[in-house]
């Protein structure tokens, strides 16, 4: 079944919507909620959670691509999960090392009142993506937006982790040089 | 947090990256390989794939200024290439890392004793306005078969990999049964190729053999940079 057929569904407030969801999206939206929260029960959890959400959303939502609209919101989910979960100090889960990378790509700022706003950052972003290689975008998305870790995307890419970690620390930095040219400071 | 932000900046990102970094997969095995081994593995390649090449390779005279001298460019035109694939186990070893760490003199070492040249003296060579951005040896079970260094100017991009006894590893293979044209650069003698918009060079050079791939680099750019390490 397509995703415009699924969405039909969804329209037609059809329960027939949330199994072909699941059938279709449910390992993808498992395997980020995975990378982030690093326990199966948590991630499935969030994954649920994800599909009902995604159930009161639509209608009036009508998203045209079905796998990034569940993805986003499982990683919504997950990583305020992991917050949550993390104030509890029980740890784990890529988003501790995927944020102190992200560190580094911060522009200092010397203008508090100059804060942009999420929008405008991931306009930037978007533009800065489309500047790279295929698979420096890639790894990079992989790493910071599925939050896959390190070892895991030099796996997928059959390449060392080091080269993987090298592609990285420059794609960051070149991130970090966009973002202060586009005036952006966080 | 600042880099929470970022972190969340980074869900709105374009759908067409969520799903282009989505459809990841493992790769089987590299599909790299040794485009000059022995003389029966190379028949045997051959055999597999003989990309006859020659009918559609055009040759382009290019005069090419670079800041300090003026060379005529034999650019050979490759029109098709074969991708193939053959099984072979190399691993990446990150060498800008043990260079800032304690491995750096065997590194220094290793590499002298495999390319007939310093590091210090291959680096000085490239000119300043290409920057180095990685540095790497591509090993097999055997040894160390390539050092490759990364270089980028704006948004170009060189890649030159040099071999102590044999060809580099390369991802494609291509065969010009009717041989290619020649240049010279500063005495040494030097194919280019363009194969889909991106040159490549081969030459030997101080006993070991290079390969030098660029891509979004102009021919005056990568006669330049070649200029530099051919002194």
């Amino acid at each position: 079944m397509n995703d415009s057929e699924i969405v039909g569904l969804y329209f037609a407030r059809s329960d027939q919507a949330l199994t072909a969801a699941s059938e279709k999206y449910a390992h993808y939206c498992q395997s980020i909620a995975m990378n982030i929260l690093n326990d199966p029960q948590d991630a499935e959890e969030c994954v649920n959670d994800a599909f009902l959400r995604a159930w009161n959303s639509i209608p009036p939502h009508k998203p045209e691509r079905l796998s990034t609209f569940l993805g986003i919101i499982t990683r919504n989910l997950s990583i305020s999960k992991f917050k949550q979960r993390n104030a509890q100090k029980r740890g784990g889960g890529e988003i501790p090392l995927a944020l102190s990378e992200l560190n580094e790509c911060i522009p200092d700022s010397n203008n508090p009142e100059k804060e942009s706003e999420s929008a405008e950052i991931s306009t930037a972003i978007n533009a800065f993506l489309e500047t790279l290689p295929t698979f420096q975008r890639t790894v990079f998305v992989r790493r910071y937006w599925y939050l896959t870790p390190v070892k895991e995307i030099a796996r997928m890419t059959d390449t060392s982790e080091s080269k993987i970690k090298s592609m990285l620390m420059r794609t960051r930095s070149k991130l970090k040089i966009h973002l202060e040219k586009e005036g952006i400071t966080l | 947090m600042k880099n929470e932000k970022l972190l969340n900046a980074m869900e709105n990102i374009s759908d067409d990256y969520i799903e282009e970094a989505a459809a990841l997969k493992k790769r089987t095995k590299k599909s790299r390989f040794i485009a000059i081994g022995s003389l029966a593995a190379c028949l045997m390649l051959a055999a597999i794939i003989i990309p006859v090449l020659s009918k559609n390779q055009k040759v382009e005279n290019i005069s090419v200024g670079t800041t300090s001298s003026q060379f005529i460019i034999n650019v050979n035109n490759i029109k098709e290439s074969t991708q193939m694939s053959l099984d072979i186990d190399v691993e990446y070893i990150n060498l800008l890392e043990k260079m800032s760490s304690d491995g750096r003199q065997s590194v220094l070492n290793s590499f002298e004793e495999a390319m007939h040249i310093s590091y210090d003296d291959f680096i000085g060579r490239i000119p300043a306005d290409f920057e180095l951005t990685d540095f790497y040896s591509i090993n097999t079970k055997e040894a160390v078969h390539d050092y490759v260094f990364e270089y980028s100017k704006g948004d170009g991009r060189i890649t030159a990999a040099v071999c102590g006894f044999e060809a580099p590893l390369r991802d494609y293979y291509f065969v010009i049964d009717e041989g290619s044209m020649p240049s010279h650069i500063n005495d040494t003698e030097v194919k280019f190729y363009l194969i889909n918009n991106s040159y490549m060079v081969e030459f030997l050079y101080s006993g070991a053999h290079y390969d030098i791939e660029s891509v979004g680099v102009s021919l005056e750019d990568l006669t330049h940079f070649l200029a530099g390490l051919l002194k």
